[in-house]
């Protein structure tokens, strides 16, 4: 509260204060005539109350999907609503601010003092979370628009290869470490400038952007929803997430029959056969499954340290990425070539009156935020890759057949492959029609 | 992650994975809600916040037309009426070197004729800034500002604005002068309007 | 078997071929580029008028003195004393520099003083300091001599001038010139008459010079491009100055800004818009130019001019927070 006062008082010091410029101190036309002077008018901004609206809209959206998705499971409902939410929060919205852009901003906010963070970013940031612990990647099925549009592309999944899904699986979580450090050395927010559909949603023109959204959509009719599977930052976390929810979409409304045929409905590959015999284990030794485990957990610190110096060594390359250091840089150059304000940059750099000195504070402190969060981002990955590593070494519990908790994205295909299913909507219709 | 440890005891095995997933969802929920309080905490922001550029650090370098997400851009020219000259000769009307001093295209600064001229009385005009028109290129402002009293100037118009989370401008304008505002007062104007920020419309 | 590994092979070459590719195509998005110029039709331009030939420049400049001023202060006011030092507002502080440029005192007057001139014939020597609406007399050792009444609310003083039984106040903000006499008496206010009305000083902004020189009054009318001589009760006894954006005349909506009279009655004089200070003989005609649009930060809109022995001229540069020196050329031109 004192906070706020303060910032107040500060905002009003600066108004105060601009009345001393020199525009202001300024003298009047006299008019003969009755001319009256015209006040300046500018549209009012939409209110606060509008972002909470949105937020109301999104948890209510993850709430009704949870609900279609696990009790009434009804994949047309699911493509109904993911088709509501694509056009609410994706044309009529036009995407900002969404979950996924939220993680920076609530970087920043950590990261910076001078970025303070709205109540409702935080609130896009933790609903969906929220409702993953709940009930799984609800968000995912398509209250979220890029999901909702990319599952509108899926016509001919094919299904990929487990080790290159494996290897592309780490990719979200490399974009998620990078979105975090970058915003957090102040590079900017990568997320939303490689956002793919925004420019779709917001009928923009930047080509490049749109070639990329043509790209993924193209991929994404064969490869089911290639960026949340494969790039999405958020997914990666609601994918950890997920494993731990506590109620989760099922394949078979009661008891799996494993008939198999639910295996080829499923686009994006989160099917878990049913590990190998009655006591759930694969047949081979227990020893030897111990040992594989014992060999994973002493992995972990192994390739953290790895991922450390892996990043450190990227370091350098981070800082060139940073705007200030090319500016710092291109300064520096033409300083040393004696060619003042060749480049539009360095010129324009010189016109806006900042000093140099403001500048290289703000390069010291990318570089400092660089210095640690290099290491730190490589030790991140380095622990992702050796928790894959060890979840591949953890013998299998299921039973029948039932969704990858982490994978699952709630799409509902399953739904009507599953024989169980049938005989659940024939006792609830009782209408033989609905079979078909 | 720990709860991938499996039980020892193969028939206790269930319900240590279950026991273990409760804690691993318990953990969880408390770190997100930890780390998006925390981060709400150090700011305390509870209204939303709109991009706005301050006019004291604009320097017109024309990327408020190129940059912005929206064609044309949402960044438009604005006139403080109570801090212009009404000048014959404007700067922010007409080119530098203009040979006469009347409307005709090739004397007029504005690459889309969004400002209108009208007489009020010897030796006054006022000049009017056609927001549909404009686009936001800040050639007016420019002239204005470094010959004038900079009574033009440039804002983000928050009817059109979609206030992106990363603005696009913000990221490529050379003197920092975009900032985030609270959605209740989201102008930085100049004159008699300077610091009321929600001037109704 | 063997075919079942090598598509496994071959898949996790693709999947790493795909990062690697991602990885690329995203590091180089990032990297800063090298912005353009934006296209001509979207960027302002002064066309080459902010050019000066070289020929033209009859100046060079001396190493500045530097002005420990504050960040948001302007340097508002500079004036040379009699005894070769000089005194320079800045904000609400005044820096008094000895002959050999070195700072000896700084005092506050308390409010900003946005101009300030000697008051003649007095030792120590004394300084007119102008506030936004009145007049105030310190000694150069910071001691405040006398305050005289406010002009009101309206009031923007933008400049003074002195004579030897006269101080001329340029208001902006009432368009006027108030005379009064040493001893702090309103004598009159001078308005503008010519073309057989009272037209009046046009002054659409906030700069208004005047200069005591050559025993007369000078002034400019900045919206009319001119520089007039007048008399007491307002006649323009003579004037000059043309509206062009050439570099002999004044453009933009209120030029010159500046001036200040040499001994032998030429005028040097400042412009906003293409900052630029010029020279212009006892009749008005171009002579040349101090220095140009490339010696200032285009942020400057108004350098306060004083001249010194010799044709020197210095100008109170607020960006820099310095006084600048120019010297003419050698006695070779």
């Amino acid at each position: 509260m004192k906070r706020r006062y303060a910032v107040t008082l500060l905002v009003l010091a600066l108004a105060a204060g601009g009345v001393a410029h020199a525009q202001d101190r300024f003298p009047r036309p006299e008019f003969k005539s009755d001319y009256a002077t015209p006040t300046l008018q500018v549209p009012n901004a939409p209110d606060s109350v509008y972002e909470f609206i949105d937020l109301g809209v999104l948890a209510a959206a993850v709430i009704a999907m949870s609900a279609i998705a696990l009790k009434l499971r009804s994949r047309n409902a699911i493509f109904v609503l993911s088709i509501a939410s694509l056009v609410y929060f994706g044309f009529i919205r036009r995407g900002c601010i969404c979950p996924i852009g939220a993680i920076q901003n609530v970087t920043l906010a950590l990261a910076d003092p001078t970025y303070a963070v709205p109540l409702s970013v935080v609130g896009f940031f933790l609903v969906p979370l929220a409702a993953t612990l709940f009930f799984g990647r609800t968000f995912c099925a398509g209250v979220c628009p890029l999901g909702a549009i990319q599952d509108l592309v899926v016509l001919k999944p094919i299904k990929i290869p487990k080790p290159a899904a494996a290897v592309l699986g780490v990719v979200p979580f490399l974009y998620l470490g990078l979105a975090v450090l970058f915003t957090a050395a102040g590079i900017g927010f990568v997320i939303c400038r490689f956002d793919p559909f925004v420019e779709i949603f917001r009928f923009g023109s930047r080509l490049e952007i749109l070639a990329y959204a043509g790209v993924l959509l193209g991929i994404g009719v064969f490869v089911a929803r290639p960026y949340c599977r494969f790039l999405c930052p958020y997914g990666a976390l609601l994918s950890v997430l997920s494993r731990f929810s506590r109620r989760h979409v099922t394949i078979s409304p009661t008891e799996c029959v494993e008939c198999r045929l639910c295996e080829d409905a499923c686009p994006v590959d989160a099917i878990l056969p049913p590990a190998g015999g009655a006591a759930g284990g694969t047949g081979e030794p227990r020893r030897a499954s111990v040992r594989r485990l014992t060999v994973s957990v002493l992995l972990i610190p192994l390739l953290m340290a790895a991922g450390a110096a892996g990043g450190k060594l990227l370091e350098g390359f981070f800082v060139r990425l940073s705007p200030d250091v090319a500016l710092q840089t291109a300064l520096a150059a033409e300083k040393a070539a004696g060619t003042a304000d060749a480049a539009e940059e360095t010129r324009l750099f010189r016109e806006s009156g900042e000093t140099e000195a403001a500048l290289a504070a703000r390069v010291d402190r990318t570089k400092a935020v660089l210095s640690i969060g290099s290491a730190l981002f490589g030790a991140f990955v380095g622990l992702v890759i050796a928790l894959k590593l060890l979840g591949l070494a953890v013998p299998p519990a299921n039973t029948s057949y039932v969704p990858d908790r982490a994978a699952c994205v709630s799409c509902g295909r399953c739904f009507r492959a599953c024989p169980q299913e049938h005989v659940r909507l024939r006792g609830r219709i009782n209408s033989p029609t609905s079979l078909e | 992650m720990k709860s991938k440890k499996p039980g020892k005891n193969p028939k206790k095995k269930m319900t240590r994975r279950e026991f273990l997933r409760v804690g691993a969802r318990a953990g969880l929920a408390l770190g997100a809600a930890g780390v998006a309080g925390g981060a709400f905490l150090r700011g305390r922001q509870t209204a939303d916040l709109r991009w706005q550029l301050d006019p004291d650090k604009c320097i017109q370098c024309g990327r408020c037309a190129t940059h912005c997400v929206l064609t044309p851009s949402a960044v438009k020219a604005v006139h403080a009426y109570d801090v212009c000259g009404y000048c014959e000769l404007c700067s922010g009307y007409f080119k530098p070197n203009a040979l006469l001093l009347d409307t005709a295209a090739e004397n007029r600064l504005c690459p889309v004729s969004a400002i209108k001229r009208t007489f009020v009385e010897d030796p006054y005009y006022q000049y009017t800034i056609d927001t549909d028109l404009c686009i936001g290129c800040g050639k007016c402002v420019k002239g204005c500002q470094s010959f004038g009293n900079g009574s033009l100037f440039l804002q983000a118009m928050h009817d059109r604005c979609v206030n992106c989370n990363e603005c696009a401008i913000a990221r490529a304008c050379p003197a920092r002068a975009w900032t985030r505002l609270p959605a209740s007062a989201p102008y930085m104007l100049k004159g008699k309007s300077r610091g009321s920020g929600d001037a109704k419309k | 078997m063997l075919k079942e590994n090598l598509v496994r092979i071959a898949a996790v070459l693709g999947a790493l071929a795909a990062l690697v590719a991602l990885v690329t195509a995203f590091g180089l998005a990032l990297a800063p580029r090298a912005q353009a110029k934006p296209e001509d039709y979207l960027a302002y331009s002064l066309e080459g008028l902010d050019q000066v030939p070289e020929d033209k420049i009859l100046y060079r400049e001396a190493e500045p003195v530097k002005v420990p001023a504050g960040a948001d202060d302007s340097l508002a006011g500079l004036c040379l004393l009699p005894d070769g030092g000089s005194a320079l507002s800045g904000g609400s502080s005044i820096f008094v520099f000895d002959r050999s440029r070195t700072l000896v005192r700084t005092f506050s007057v308390g409010a900003p003083a946005v101009a300030l001139c000697v008051k003649p014939g007095t030792t120590p020597p004394a300084l007119y300091v102008a506030m936004r609406d009145h007049l105030e007399i310190w000694s150069v050792d910071g001691r405040k001599l006398d305050e005289w009444t406010s002009l009101g609310e309206k009031a923007l003083i933008a400049s003074i001038a002195a004579s030897g039984s006269a101080v001329y106040a340029a208001d902006a903000g009432d368009k006027n010139i108030v005379q009064y006499d040493t001893g702090g008496r309103l004598i009159r206010f001078i308005t503008l008459k010519a073309d057989g009305g009272d037209s009046g000083f046009l002054i659409p902004g906030a700069y208004f010079d005047v200069a005591f020189g050559d025993g007369s009054l000078w002034a400019v009318d900045p919206g009319r491009h001119r520089v007039c001589k007048i008399s007491p009760d307002g006649e323009i006894l003579a004037a000059w100055g043309r509206t062009s954006a050439e570099l002999d005349g004044f453009c933009g909506c209120c030029n010159p800004v500046n001036i200040a009279l040499f001994p032998d009655g030429s005028f040097a004089v400042q412009e906003k818009g293409l900052l630029r200070i010029k020279l212009y003989d006892r009749t008005g005609a171009f002579q040349g130019v101090v220095a140009g649009p490339a010696s200032f930060h285009p942020s400057v809109k108004s350098l306060d001019l004083a001249v010194g022995s010799g044709g020197t001229v210095y100008a109170a540069d607020s960006h820099l927070k310095e006084v600048r020196i120019f010297t003419r050329k050698g006695a070779g031109r």
